[in-house]
């Protein structure tokens, strides 16, 4: 399903916690990130593949919807609406830590960089073998896999988030599962 | 890692492929530290009507007209809420005062004409919606972006390349 169109599905169980938010109250925004906050963080984590990086994203994600909560319109979830926020926020950060060029201009293919990057490798995190693959792909097919393979965004959406068409997007999304079959059958 | 499972199967393996990770630290403190300066500068807690009025879609809306002055409005589109009337004149003052000032000016891309079209396109699309929504904040935001990103664009193309190092 969609994470963006989600149907909206019966009472969302953070209603009633969101309007106390929008009206100020802190500690129930508290209750909203408690449950939240550690897929956001597997959503930041999954795009940026550095866990810095994706802690100050998952912040930066909750704080904008802090900010942002007068305009949720309750059309979708709240989670749906703060997993749109984080990958939107997540997006952004790529864009001013000067990747984002590279992301979205660069015609050439990225190369596939070297196994395992040394941030994930210092980090006690522990990451599943999928995911540790997953931080190894090229940073536009990892973008696209985790929003369109994990997440479930379509094709359409994400090409509107990275200004990319949708053609693009299932290219870089292609080329993200035929590495990682590639990798996983190697180490089969 | 179960290397006979294929990458379908590893997705829909919830230990291979969580929903959650938890972060090595705890970062409730720095984004409380950040709400709680939001709130010492703008106080939450205002009635739902005041929350329509201020929003983020309605602020850009005030910015423009403090700018701009009151006189900005006179032809409003019957069809659509008179605020978001308001919103769309300004820009669209603000765009052909732009076209006129780099009239026969070379621009620094060709396409950019098509750019702007489907631009405008887009906002074409966020009106009709918002005839049948004109309280939807998120369509009024994206309205306001979709001009400003016109504005920019024009703006982009007709600044020589060093100005924009």
């Amino acid at each position: 399903m969609s994470a963006v169109v989600q149907a909206y599905a019966g009472e969302d169980p953070d209603s009633s916690l969101v309007d106390l938010a929008a009206d100020g109250d802190s500690q129930a925004f508290k209750q909203l990130y408690e449950r939240h906050y550690r897929r956001v963080y597997a959503l930041c984590l999954r795009m940026t593949a550095n866990s810095e990086s994706a802690e100050e994203c998952t912040q930066e994600a909750f704080i904008k919807a802090w900010r942002k909560l007068d305009s949720f319109n309750k059309q979708s979830r709240f989670s749906t609406w703060l997993h749109t926020l984080a990958s939107r926020t997540t997006l952004d950060y790529l864009r001013k830590h000067k990747s984002w060029l590279k992301l979205v201009f660069s015609q050439e293919d990225e190369a596939v960089p070297e196994p395992q990057s040394a941030s994930l490798e210092q980090d006690s995190i522990e990451l599943s073998s999928l995911d540790k693959l997953l931080c190894r792909l090229p940073e536009r097919a990892r973008i696209v896999f985790t929003l369109h393979g994990v997440e479930g965004y379509r094709h359409v959406e994400i090409a509107e988030m990275l200004g990319i068409s949708s053609g693009a997007s299932r290219a870089q999304y292609h080329r993200a599962r035929n590495l990682l079959q590639e990798w996983l059958n190697h180490e089969a | 890692m179960k290397h006979s499972k294929s990458l379908d199967e590893l997705l829909a393996d919830e230990r291979q492929c969580p929903e959650e990770i938890s972060p090595k630290r705890d970062l409730w403190p720095g984004i409380e530290k950040a709400i709680n300066q939001e709130q010492q500068k703008s106080p939450k807690g205002l009635s739902i009507n005041s929350k329509i009025a201020f929003s983020s879609a309605a602020s850009v809306l005030a910015a423009v007209l403090l700018i701009k002055g009151p006189d900005l409005l006179p032809s409003q589109e019957p069809t659509i809420d008179s605020g978001i009337a308001a919103l769309v004149n300004t820009y669209e003052q603000e765009k052909q005062q732009m076209l006129v000032r780099y009239q026969g000016q070379e621009a620094i891309v060709s396409n950019w004409q098509q750019q702007l079209n489907d631009l405008e396109e887009a906002a074409k699309s966020l009106r009709n919606a918002l005839e049948d929504d004109p309280d939807n904040a998120v369509l009024i935001h994206m309205l306001g972006n979709v001009y400003q990103q016109q504005l920019d664009l024009i703006n982009k193309v007709h600044t020589p390349k060093w100005q924009q190092i």
